[in-house]
């Protein structure tokens, strides 16, 4: 029993950081159509940025100096890689991120070494009930991670940015007769979701460390989940996170370790197969 | 470029300049061992070969039939592994290995096609991944058959069949030219068959495909069971080319890098794939120089090419070419020489 | 261009232009080189594969650092007998390209002699080190796993790791310590990296240990490379209520022992050779690893021969050496004397030497790795450190 309660907060926790993810997953890929595959690179940057400052300006500020950072890389690679290709097929702006993910765990390679780089916790020690310990850490990275869905949630339900990011997301087309500037719409879009990324990779950098591949699990994970959720919904994304993340975790327990990583992947292709457009997904896009 | 009328594609019917080229390209391979020896450059060209045999068919499923398989090197991979398996595990010869390798990995094609076939757009691209990473963790976790992440070897070369023996590096390169023909023979026959007028309609209007009673899926499945055969095929090869084989040729990042080469050589046509396989083999090592930096070069090879060259870089030679002509022709006083608008760019 | 230029003719000319840069980029890697001894130093090509990116980045990085200070010191010594010329190749981890790099350094640099900082770099050499058309060179890897010597392969030879040759001597070493402290160590829990070191560490630690006796369990939980989260698998350890948490991933030392220090256990952990306990207390308190035991190899010994050596590395990269370090510095210095003691640069007139030049005593030994078998075992023995507090790290020799 209590192994289970223990396993369930594991993959709370997971699925906390997985949901994050997905979340800006949501943004850049279901609205703005890009397959940002360099995301993860870019949380473990956001990592390295807390690994950094954390110990001259303390945890948070070196937090929010990640996003910021991230979301100024976002802006740049926004400008320079994305938008020219705005035309181009999905795939060939897949490859175009892959090469991203190679230069930035490359340049992090270069500039930091592989060794794993310590960040300490926001607040250390554990917190123990009956029997299950949970990291204080990874209680703020659940409590952060929920603030975040409800401010976005609101944003895109009653403010008018939000209304005009879900008309860009429903129809870029429409979105630009009815004369939405998409471009800058996108522009704002990638940098919201690259800046939550660098949170994301701030956040999990204490648990993980800063390290150069830190982000590559994440990136798969994170569009295993949309996938799941059906790309619409952050709410349903972040539904599916914790999903995945009780999956990996319980699984790992009660079933083969060996294939740890496979249960969430056979839980999507599952799904897919009962229902093609995801779980919470329909056929029109909808953020 | 999806355009081009069949016969413009890849061989050139006739005897026209392409063909010319082609056949003085041909040559050049083959007489490239002469040239080369049996050095590291032969080495760097068979293992061209390997990639330019896997990626003409990764272009059957993604420039013919559209499919953006991510996970396409899972078929490489599992070819490489069902050789090695027989090869360490049962002493079996190459040739009676090889086409238990090219059934396997058309079953699995099948498999999974029928898994994500259904599937539109982004669904598809993911899951295919999806499948490929969970192929990667069964053999990397299926330890007494695979060997696990000890790795599994040593692979010997292929027998010799009759007087001629594949030991020397020559005549192993000949041989891989021969396969590498081959699969293009496959490859173009296909295209030249009423599946490949079939993909063209697909590619060009699936609705109208679709009303004119062309089945979609089916004839996707099908060029995705051949696709994945001759991957397994590329993959028996790759094999006894490496003689020691780990999970890292079932990685995620073997589909992606190959999917790229593709997206950079230029998709649907021969020449395209083999500048990728070129790109692929050679880059990294004309980066090795450059040390830890090395992924970082090719990260931004990679996405600058990408941004000059979003159909590849024969698309843009061939892009090059027409320009030059209509150019020419316009000089002349030719008359309607301007390139329709958005024709350079024409990706489905 | 004034003439007409119909399409055929454009797309002939790109693709000869393409022919032409393909040639070309073949072209611009060849360079010829010859490695005839003249009258001088003994002139030895050596090729160094090595891991420097990928996930296996930091074994490959330390390796090369210990190989570059072994090559900078044969090389700049006062009449040196032997003049190194290294070339180094990145594989990135993959074994395809180790493939490649080895190829290269055959063919292009006629090597003799090839260092390799992994298995994934050493063993897919053994399919063409022993071509006499190719040029014969000799392999000298680290490996944990068995398949780098039990292919016959006359050439070839397994320095560091070895994890069946030393693990039956240190599981018993382990014991005889718990008993005679008083650790009370029995039920093991394995953190098993699922790759070939991680399996490897593993699968013998598990088979010696469960030899010892019936009380004496094991439970393992498996993590992919890669994985930054291991709580689901400490904490299916944890269930079993382990003695000591066994660690196959040196560098992933420090983030295991905070989520299972997190998770509330208070128990030991076995750290393996590639990380030592100054090292980790750098990362993290010691505190939290108090009562832990450490591989430890006979370059972390205090004696006047392996605290010179460290010193020097220490100087030279401003680094604590570890055993990695050590392993690439002493397997060039191994090729380099073996060399020098047959007079000769051929692959196998080096091989023939080097069990009668790697003696425990040979100054350059500073890993202490001896015996070589024919079969290219080297006999791998390590001590243990056990930290009994943040200022008192008890070495324990066999």
């Amino acid at each position: 029993m209590e192994l289970l309660a223990q396993q369930m907060a594991n993959g709370i926790v997971l699925g906390s950081i997985y949901g994050l993810l997905a979340i800006c997953l949501v943004l850049i890929f279901g609205v703005l159509d890009i397959p940002q595959f360099a995301l993860g690179a870019m949380a473990m940057l956001g990592g390295y940025v807390v690994f950094l400052l954390g110990p001259i300006v303390g945890y948070w500020v070196s937090l929010l100096a990640a996003m910021v950072a991230i979301g100024a890389l976002g802006a740049v690679v926004q400008r320079l890689v994305f938008a020219p290709l705005r035309k181009a097929a999905d795939v060939t702006v897949f490859v175009a991120a892959f090469g991203l993910v190679l230069i930035f765990q490359g340049l992090a390679l270069v500039i930091f070494g592989p060794d794993p780089r310590q960040v300490p916790p926001s607040i250390s020690g554990s917190l123990v009930i009956g029997g299950v310990h949970i990291a204080y850490h990874r209680l703020v990275i659940v409590g952060v991670v929920l603030a975040v869905f409800l401010a976005l949630q609101w944003v895109l339900r009653s403010t008018r940015a939000g209304r005009v990011i879900r008309a860009v997301g429903q129809s870029t087309t429409g979105a630009q007769v009815v004369g939405i500037p998409t471009g800058r719409v996108a522009f704002a879009v990638m940098i919201l979701g690259s800046a939550l990324a660098g949170l994301a990779g701030g956040l999990l950098a204490p648990i993980s460390q800063a390290m150069p591949l830190a982000g590559d699990s994440l990136t798969i994970n994170a569009f295993i989940v949309i996938i799941l959720a059906g790309m619409g919904s952050i709410g349903g994304a972040l539904v599916a996170a914790y999903i995945v993340g009780l999956v990996e975790s319980l699984g790992a327990t009660y079933l083969s370790q060996d294939f740890s990583q496979l249960y969430s992947i056979l839980l999507m292709l599952i799904v897919l197969l009962v229902k093609p457009s995801g779980l919470f997904g329909k056929k029109v896009s909808r953020v | 470029m999806s355009d081009l009328p069949p016969a413009r594609n890849g061989l050139a019917s006739g005897w026209g300049p392409g063909r010319i080229a082609s056949l003085a390209v041909l040559l050049a391979a083959i007489l490239a061992p002469v040239v080369l020896g049996s050095g590291y450059q032969l080495d760097l060209l068979s293992l061209v070969l390997i990639n330019a045999m896997f990626l003409f068919a990764l272009d059957l499923a993604y420039g013919q039939a559209g499919l953006a398989a991510v996970g396409h090197g899972a078929f490489l991979g599992i070819g490489t592994y069902v050789v090695g398996i027989l090869a360490v595990k049962a002493g079996w010869p190459f040739w009676a290995a090889m086409p238990i390798a090219i059934l396997v990995c058309a079953a699995a094609g099948l498999l999974m096609g029928l898994i994500t076939l259904r599937l539109a757009g982004h669904y598809f691209v993911i899951a295919s991944l999806a499948l490929a990473i969970a192929v990667g963790l069964v053999v990397s976790a299926w330890q007494d058959l695979t060997g696990g992440a000890l790795g599994l070897g040593l692979v010997p070369r292929p027998a010799g069949v009759g007087p001629v023996s594949f030991e020397a590096p020559s005549a192993f390169y000949w041989l891989l030219l021969a396969a590498t023909l081959l699969v293009m023979l496959v490859c173009w026959s296909l295209r030249r068959s009423n599946v490949g007028t079939r993909l063209r309609s697909i590619r060009e209007n699936p609705r109208l495909a679709s009303a004119l009673g062309v089945n979609i899926v089916l004839t996707r499945l099908l060029v995705l069971v051949i696709s994945a055969a001759l991957a397994g095929f590329a993959g028996a090869f790759q094999s006894t080319y490496l003689g020691f084989i780990t999970p890292s040729v079932l990685a995620s990042n073997v589909g992606f890098y190959a999917l790229m080469a593709l997206i950079i050589g230029g998709q649907r046509s021969f020449v395209g794939a083999v500048i990728g396989a070129a790109f692929f083999v050679l880059v990294p090592v004309l980066l090795q120089f450059s040390s830890a930096l090395s992924p970082v070069f090719f990260g931004l090879a990679l996405v600058v090419v990408i941004l000059l060259a979003p159909d590849g870089v024969w698309g843009r030679l061939r892009a090059l070419g027409r320009w030059v002509a209509t150019r020419t022709r316009a000089a002349r006083g030719g008359s309607s020489a301007r390139l329709e608008p958005g024709q350079e760019r024409s990706l489905p | 261009m004034r003439h007409p230029a119909p399409r055929g003719r454009a797309r002939a000319a790109a693709l000869l232009g393409a022919v032409a840069v393909l040639a070309a980029l073949v072209g611009c890697s060849t360079t010829g080189s010859t490695s005839k001894a003249g009258t001088g130093p003994l002139e030895l090509h050596l090729g160094v594969i090595d891991s420097i990116t990928g996930s296996a980045a930091q074994y490959g990085q330390d390796f090369e650092r210990g190989a570059k200070m072994a090559i900078d010191e044969l090389n700049n010594a006062k009449d040196a007998k032997v003049k190194i010329v290294p070339s180094f190749c990145n594989s990135g981890g993959d074994p395809a390209q180790a493939v490649t790099c080895g190829k290269q350094l055959q063919s292009r640099d006629k090597v003799t002699a090839v260092v390799a900082s992994t298995s994934m770099e050493a063993v897919p050499l053994l399919t063409f080190n022993t071509s006499a058309a190719l040029g014969k060179f000799v392999v000298v890897g680290i490996s944990q796993a068995a398949g780098l010597t039990s292919s016959n392969n006359p050439l070839v030879v397994r320095y560091l790791a070895n994890a069946p040759s030393y693990l039956p001597a240190m599981t018993k070493l382990l014991d005889k310590t718990s008993k005679e402290q008083s650790l009370g160590i029995r039920k093991v829990g394995i953190m098993e990296w699922n790759t070939e070191a991680g399996q490897a560490l593993a699968t013998n630690f598990q088979k010696n240990w469960e030899a010892l006796g019936s009380a004496y369990t094991v439970s393992s939980a498996v993590y992919q490379d890669g994985t930054t989260d291991f709580s689901p698998q400490l904490t299916s350890l944890l269930a079993k209520d382990p003695d000591l948490i066994v660690i196959s991933q040196g560098p992933a030392s420090a983030a295991i022992i905070k989520q299972a220090t997190d998770l509330g256990y208070k128990g030991r952990y076995y750290v393996p050779v590639a990380q030592s306990p100054t090292q980790l207390a750098t990362q993290i308190p010691v505190e939290d690893f108090i009562g832990s035991v450490f591989e430890t190899s006979q370059a972390s010994l205090d004696t006047p021969r392996s605290t010179k050596w460290r010193d020097a590395f220490k100087s030279k990269y401003k680094l604590d050496a570890n055993a990695n370090n050590s392993a690439g510095y002493g397997s060039v210095e191994l090729i380099a004397h073996a060399a020098i003691a047959a007079a000769s640069v051929d692959a196998e007139k080096i091989r023939a030497e080097m069990p009668k030049v790697l003696t425990i005593d040979a100054p350059w030994n500073i890993g202490g790795y001896h015996s070589l078998a024919p079969s290219g075992d080297v006999k791998v023995e390590y001590g243990l450190t056990l930290v009994k507090s943040a200022d008192d790290f008890e070495l324990i020799q066999p």
